[in-house]
């Protein structure tokens, strides 16, 4: 029962946390570029891989937290 | 026994919300910095060049030092300019469909009343020779292309924000000064190429004076011959050329683009970050080095100094 919460908790918690994350990467791309950190013209661009890690990580420390 | 769970909800309605936000943060902070990092690492793309199969550069890596004294690898951006006799050469190796040399220059456009002509969300106009037209591709839309070295033919999106028509007078900024251009035609790059860049191409003679560039190409953009594959043709260009040169794949073409200033560096942004140790370190020449701060409290609790004093 635990572990069908966690589950809910994770995919919830995992799909709004992946949607949050393309504004949240833009200003610190911004902050990036400038502090002269990231020549200019860098931005964050959508990738896939990302997301798929971070839903899985979510989801790894959501059942093994439980 | 998920529905249990759901029934129970009800009752720990604070500390599952509180839950899902921890694992909404947690998340959202592991997928932005990987988004990140995936943009850093993530190849130029094709850039300006969207119609080459490959291009030649002239290799950056420069080694530092000499004989026993070589200290490492040193990439220069951008990379050096390329004889303009190569592009024939690269025209004669076996696979090449059209070898096109490409130049691109800063060219600062003024229309008809003196305005600035720009695009939003551009931030740059590079100057080329007409034959570059070939390599994004830009089509003529209006007009025919440059003849001589009064013409140009410019960018649709330069030609529509700044109102301007076939048959008005430029002005066109470039490293050889300002001059004055009857517009001969107008090109649109069908949603290729670089949207951060617009262009201004003049006659393929003019183009080098212009540039100040004489007998000198930025790169080579390469389009194959029918029927041969763009891996076969990178190897066949590799083999062909020595390794004077460097052969680019279309997925990292901008970064031999002069007018993409951006896209080279992009290459090593992670490994390297030019501008953190000048910004955010405090250089050593301006502050008292630490093993001089020590010597000198040594010194100054001590009289008379000991031996080890300042070691």
């Amino acid at each position: 029962m635990i572990a069908g919460e966690a589950l809910v908790i994770a995919v919830i918690g995992g799909a709004v946390g992946c949607l949050a994350s393309l504004p949240l990467a833009a200003p610190i791309a911004g902050g990036l570029v400038g502090h002269g950190a990231a020549p200019e013209g860098f931005h964050a661009s959508g990738n896939p891989v990302p997301f798929a890690i971070a839903f899985a990580a979510g989801l790894f420390i959501a059942e093994v937290r439980q | 026994m998920l529905a249990v769970a759901v029934r129970t909800v009800r009752w720990r309605l604070v500390s599952f919300a509180g839950a899902i936000v921890a694992v909404a943060l947690g998340v959202s902070l592991v997928a932005a910095t990987g988004l990140l990092m995936a943009s850093a690492l993530a190849a130029s793309g094709a850039g300006r060049f969207a119609a080459v199969d490959a291009v030649v550069q002239a290799n950056p890596a420069i080694t530092v030092g000499q004989g026993d004294a070589a200290g490492g690898v040193a990439t220069v951006s951008p990379p050096p300019r390329l004889p303009a006799g190569l592009v024939a050469r690269v025209g004669a190796v076996r696979g090449v469909g059209r070898a096109v040399g490409d130049l691109a220059f800063p060219a600062v456009a003024f229309g008809p009343r003196g305005r600035l002509l720009s695009v939003p969300g551009a931030d740059r106009t590079e100057g080329h020779g007409w034959a570059s037209a070939q390599l994004t591709p830009y089509v003529l839309v209006a007009g025919r292309p440059p003849a001589g070295a009064g013409e140009v033919v410019i960018d649709a999106r330069l030609a529509r924000h700044g109102r301007v028509q076939v048959g008005a007078r430029l002005i066109v900024v470039v490293p050889a000064g300002p001059r004055e251009f009857r517009v001969s035609g107008i090109a649109v790059a069908q949603d290729q190429g670089d949207r951060t860049q617009t262009a201004v191409f003049f006659s393929d003679v003019a183009a080098p004076l212009l540039a100040r560039t004489a007998g000198q190409v930025n790169a080579v953009g390469v389009i194959a011959a029918p029927g041969v594959s763009p891996d076969t043709l990178r190897a066949m260009l590799s083999a062909g050329l020595g390794s004077g040169v460097q052969v680019l794949d279309r997925g990292h073409a901008a970064a031999a683009d002069a007018g993409d200033p951006w896209a080279a560096q992009r290459a090593d942004l992670l490994a390297r970050p030019p501008s953190w140790r000048s910004s955010w370190w405090p250089a050593r020449s301006r502050s008292p080095s630490p093993s001089a701060a020590a010597s000198w409290l040594c010194c100054a609790r001590s009289a008379p100094p000991r031996g080890s004093c300042g070691g």
